[in-house]
């Protein structure tokens, strides 16, 4: 009988009394198991302190305070417990429900205003009661923008859910008296109780904390997501809460911060590319407000194309991905952009090394419509200041994110968002690159009722580069062109059947286009070549059903299907207006279609209430492919498409995981194992070079593929010091016939041990302190040995494919934030405390010390690097 | 026109152009580098050469230059070369890791098996010589005065794949070489044109006929042979591989059975 006061220890009850008892004065909606409203006298605050008492005594106690009289039945009443109890300044009805909660007692309110103690037989109570369905929308107070991710938990029932990434929820459940919690990190729970004799609409506005507990920036959102959801290897960011973890340059990296969580790496030094349990890093489907995103660094990687001002919450999947999601092997980076605030206006003006940045966003229509809009530019000039001799060096970046959205109804939203971004590097007119992404998402979420949601997306994506040599000039002209457009239609719906049942589906269909290369010359004459063009249609459909049976368990089961159908073009060769003529013909009419089928399976066997074992299966598949020839990350990344010769890459993961909460949630840790078996991988044949080759099939190889490792990860959520600990130990594989003379080869970021650690401590109210430390096995690389003689010709010997493991990666970061009262923040971070030389990359040179010796050259490009940032929210 | 072909020269060579410029801003530090991740393979070329001359292999051992003082001269191997119509021989070392044999025929369509013993290891290798490519006319063409081109023909075998190398001597020198392929062409005659030839040239044709996988091999050579020779400092790319060897027990190098023919003509 204790246990049903575990939820309001005292603890809790200091958390949230205060706001439950706002929330209680203006919400009159706490009514008897009959519906009858409970009338204002029954409200008078109390306070007591009962130690060691009986249940009987515990409620007339409450009665007596409050002022009221209880009737009811002596025999009903559990006598073999004992209480303590602490309430203070809480209306009495609500304390006697708290008191009440979890047994098979509740009360009535009799026509004359008497409460009577009744005692229900609760299977035959629910199962005769008919079900009714409580929905709506959870946002923000301040902002009025949608909380992802909100728990909503039924103490009654002791069940729950999450708000889908619209903010939406819906659950269904027998009639009767609810006592309903919402939690979001970083945001004050919010306490109803609300009768459910009708279908109810109860659209929710949280407010932000006014303590700080946490200042980190990974959240889990408490247990009920954490343990009982059937999610697995997910990592939910907030980016409001990056701020105090140190970063390269000072600026804020979406991507680099997930390099610090186990099971994912990085590639080189300051590269923000990530790699996810031994994939490759174009086997990440990174959605930015859905729409795909297929370059997302800036700068040869060292920045990422996510400007954190404009992203409100980020999540990353693994392991088992629902179905929804498709297209590629290893992971899911779900990204999704504010809403802008539907207020007040408000905005973010920033200023670091690299950086100037701005926000600024506000309602357009109050409660009905807002917009955001966020910029961020470097500062070409610091790279003239290291190297002034350069003249007319053309160097920046920049990002622009903005969004729209218009509450038509309860029932329909639109939102239209779009990211712009380019990077453009060179000398005046002479030489030149471009390149960057475009995107634009237009959504529409219809309620159909109060159990069918669905969000109906047209979206549309594209990657540019090109290169030019004296572009606008008298001379010679010549530019190449590489890009890949993506246009998607899609409808996903969400249908809410009760507390145990819930589905998944909807179509997706993606028309991509691609253009590897396109050549043009115009001198005397004008010459075009077109070469690997090609054209797919790609269409999935997908379904699951989450359901939970026996008690303890949950299951997440589901399929998808596609039908990936590719179109060659054939290589043109236009000169002057003269017809096309075809010059190489290898992809003309070429025509190919695949159909594949995706199980996808997760369960969650809840061990307690605070820990779960968690299994998952996964099947993927991918259809698009990245290639890229010396380092990735650079505008020479090339994407092809699945062919009649390149299959589309398969994945299957299983992965099982146990996780546990202790302390209320202060501290949270999971234990998770995969083992990831891949076919018709793709890997660059010995000795293939990519770049302008008109036919780039003949430089892959194909074959299979194997990763698995365990991860741990600790993370402490709240109190002054914040932060996590992860480890991974793992080991990835490629077996392909032309490569390695067909040996097992290590993939190139097959890190096996993988450490980090990330603190965050929190000095009084304006400063706080944070630092991290990393340590992860070198990298791969193909390491030129020595050189032999053969046929008269002097060449290099090479290790096996990755087969030299370069010198194990470590570094400490420290940073220090201070808020000053105008709400600024100014941020010192050092990045690499301790100044170690880690490898950005190998290069042989002939050494000076014997003229036929040569010596390897580890090139490392981050000392230490101190830096300040101010930013401004207005 | 050539000019704009340099500037996708240009072009082709920015990621290059990008990795020195991210070294300029480097610190450096000599890699430690950790010896025992490498082999001292053993290293075997040579070919069985249609017809009654001599038949030479070469075998040798990888030289570490990350070290000093590594030997590289292999003089104690045993090898020995057969066909598959009974036939066999022991080559004899003949100076610096060459072995030679000298009965041994090299006739097409026969299966050559190499076996190299090696400080207790063996490597085997095997290789059935192909059909010669045949050249139908050598043609001298004027281009000016006392400027000849010299053309070669040869008619393509529509259903044959056919791979060479030829190597062109001048006056008693080598001159140049090249490989060939059929793969651009379909059952017609096809013309080869090397330039730079005057009056009175002496000149030798080689035609050494190639399996598809030879063929191979020695293109991946001569890439890789182009990347050694620069003074660049070389930075890996994420491909770079030794070219796929046909020898057994991981030993570098190439066997191969090649049909020959030989041409003489004086530019004229």
């Amino acid at each position: 009988m204790k246990s049903r006061l575990v939820y309001i220890t005292n603890k809790f009850i200091t958390l949230t009394i205060i706001f439950v008892s706002v929330v209680y004065s203006q919400d009159e909606s706490i009514t008897d198991i009959r519906g009858k409203r409970i009338p204002e006298s029954f409200h008078k605050p109390i306070s007591l302190e009962l130690s060691n008492v009986t249940f009987s005594e515990a409620i007339k106690r409450v009665a007596q305070a409050g002022n009221f009289h209880l009737n009811y039945n002596e025999n009903i009443i559990p006598t073999d417990t004992a209480f303590s109890l602490s309430i203070k300044n809480k209306p009495a009805i609500i304390a006697l429900k708290e008191i009440l909660h979890g047994t098979t007692i509740d009360f009535i309110l009799t026509e004359s205003l008497q409460l009577v103690l009744v005692k229900m037989n609760s299977a035959e109570y629910n199962q005769s009661r008919r079900k009714f369905t409580i929905s709506g929308y959870i946002t923000d107070k301040s902002s009025g923008e949608a909380l992802i991710g909100t728990n909503i938990f039924i103490y009654e029932l002791n069940t729950g859910t999450t708000t889908n990434s619209y903010g939406f929820y819906s659950i269904t459940v027998p009639e009767g008296l609810y006592t309903f919690r919402f939690s979001y990190i970083g945001f004050a729970s919010g306490e109803y109780f609300t009768s459910l004799f009708n279908d109810v609409t109860l659209n929710i506005e949280l407010s932000t904390e006014s303590f700080e507990v946490d200042t980190v920036l990974v959240t889990s959102t408490f247990e009920q997501d954490f343990v009982q959801s059937t999610e697995m290897g997910t990592m939910h960011l907030n980016p409001i809460k990056l701020s105090t973890v140190p970063y390269l340059l000072g600026e804020k990296d979406i991507l680099k911060t997930l390099h610090l969580l186990p099971g994912i790496t990085f590639g080189r030094e300051g590269d923000a590319g990530f790699y996810v349990r031994g994939g490759e890093f174009d086997q990440n489907l990174t959605l930015l407000d859905e729409a795909p995103v297929f370059s997302t660094f800036h700068l040869f990687g060292l920045f990422s194309v996510f400007n954190p001002d404009a992203i409100r919450n980020i999540k990353l999947i693994k392991g088992a991905a629902p179905p929804k999601y498709g297209g590629r092997l290893s992971s899911v980076l779900d990204i999704q952009m504010n809403e802008g605030n539907m207020k007040e206006f408000g905005g973010v003006a920033g200023i670091g090394f690299i950086f100037s940045r701005f926000t600024i966003e506000g309602p357009l229509v109050k409660d009905k419509s807002s917009f955001i809009v966020s910029g961020r530019r470097t500062y070409l000039d610091m790279f003239k200041l290291f190297t002034p001799d350069i003249d007319d060096l053309d160097f920046y970046f920049y990002d622009l994110n903005a969004k729209l959205n218009y509450k038509i109804s309860n029932s329909d939203r639109i939102y239209l968002s779009g990211y712009f971004g380019n990077d453009a590097l060179g000398f005046s007119n002479d030489f030149g690159m471009r390149w960057g992404n475009i995107t634009g998402t237009l959504r529409w979420n219809h309620l159909f009722n109060d159990k069918l949601f669905l969000n109906t997306s047209l979206i549309y994506s594209r990657y540019k580069h090109k290169t030019f040599v004296n572009e606008n000039t008298d001379s010679d002209e010549v530019s190449v062109v590489s890009k890949i457009n993506d246009i998607t239609l899609k409808q996903d719906y969400e249908y809410f059947y009760d507390t145990n049942n819930s589905f998944d589906f909807g179509l997706n269909y993606i028309y991509h286009s691609f253009l590897p290369g396109k050549i043009s010359i115009n001198s005397t004459s004008f010459m075009e070549f077109t070469i690997g063009k090609r054209n797919a249609h790609e269409l999935s459909l997908y379904a699951s059903h989450e359901m939970k049976f026996l008690e303890k368990f949950t299951i997440d089961y589901g399929l998808r299907s596609t039908m990936f159908s590719v179109v060659g073009e054939e290589d043109t060769y236009t000169f002057q207006g003269v017809e096309d003529i075809p010059v190489i013909d290898f992809h003309e009419n070429e025509s190919t279609t695949y159909f594949r089928v995706e199980p996808r399976i997760s369960l969650n066997y809840g061990l307690d209430k605070s820990s779960s074992l968690k299994a998952g299966y996964a099947v993927n598949h991918q259809y698009l492919h990245m290639l890229s020839n010396a380092i990735s990350g650079t505008p020479f990344d090339v994407w092809q498409s699945s062919s009649k010769r390149v299959k589309p890459q398969r994945s299957q993961q299983f992965s099982l995981g146990y996780f546990k909460s202790m302390s209320d949630n202060e501290y949270e840790l999971s234990v998770e194992t995969y083992y990831k078996g891949m076919s018709d991988i793709i890997d660059l044949r010995d000795g293939a070079n990519l770049v302008l080759k008109n036919y780039f099939e003949s430089e892959l190889a194909f074959g299979i593929g194997w990763a698995y490792g365990i991860e741990l990860y600790l993370r402490k959520n709240f109190g002054d010091i914040t932060g996590w600990l992860g480890y991974a130990l793992s080991k990835s594989e490629r077996k392909i016939k032309e490569v390695n003379n067909g040996r097992p080869y290590p993939a190139k970021y097959d890190r096996t041990h993988d450490f980090s650690i990330v603190v965050a401590y929190k000095l009084g109210e304006r400063w706080s302190l944070s630092a991290n430390w990393v340590y992860s096995s070198g990298y791969n690389v193909t390491l030129p040995y020595g050189s032999y003689t053969v046929d008269g010709k002097a060449v290099d010997v090479f290790t096996g494919r990755n087969g030299y493991r370069l010198p194990a990666y470590h570094r400490m970061d420290l940073g220090l934030s201070y808020t000053n009262s105008l709400g600024g923040t100014w941020n010192f971070s050092v990045y690499n405390a301790y100044g170690h030389n880690n490898t950005y990359m190998v290069a042989v040179r002939n050494s000076t010390s014997g003229r036929s010796r040569k010596e390897a050259v580890a090139l490392s490009i981050f000392s230490i690097v101190p830096s300040v940032s101010y930013t401004l929210r207005f | 026109m050539t000019r704009s072909f340099h500037y996708i020269e240009l072009i082709c060579k920015c990621p290059a152009l990008f990795l020195t410029l991210l070294f300029i801003s480097c610190d450096e530090t000599v890699l430690d580098v950790d010896y025992s991740a490498f082999e001292s393979s053993v290293v075997i070329y040579g070919f069985v050469k249609e017809g009654s001359d001599p038949q030479n292999i070469k075998v040798s051992r990888v030289d570490n230059y990350f070290l000093d003082n590594v030997s590289v001269l292999v003089d104690n191997a045993e090898v020995i070369i057969s066909d598959n119509e009974g036939n066999s021989e022991i080559l004899g070392h003949l100076n610096s890791g060459n072995y030679r044999a000298h009965n041994l025929q090299g006739v097409t369509g026969r299966t050559y098996t190499l076996t190299v013993r090696v400080d207790g290891e063996t490597y085997t290798s095997q290789a059935t010589m192909p059909e010669s490519m045949e050249l139908s006319r050598i043609v001298s063409s004027p281009v000016s005065f006392n400027n000849f081109n010299l053309e070669l023909y040869t008619e393509d075998k529509a259903d044959l794949e056919e791979f060479s190398r030829v190597r062109v001597y001048k006056n008693g020198g080598f001159y140049d070489e090249f490989l060939y392929s059929d793969r651009n062409s379909n059952g017609e005659q096809v013309q080869i044109t090397l330039e730079g030839f005057r009056r009175f040239d002496r000149v030798v044709v080689e035609l050494y006929s190639l399996s598809k996988f030879a063929y191979q091999y020695l293109r991946e050579l001569n890439d890789l042979a182009d990347d050694a020779n620069s003074n660049d400092d070389e930075i890996i790319e994420l491909a770079s591989g030794n070219p796929p060897s046909n020898i057994s027990n991981n030993a570098l190098g190439y066997f191969s059975a090649q049909g020959f023919r030989r041409y003489e003509v004086v530019i004229n």
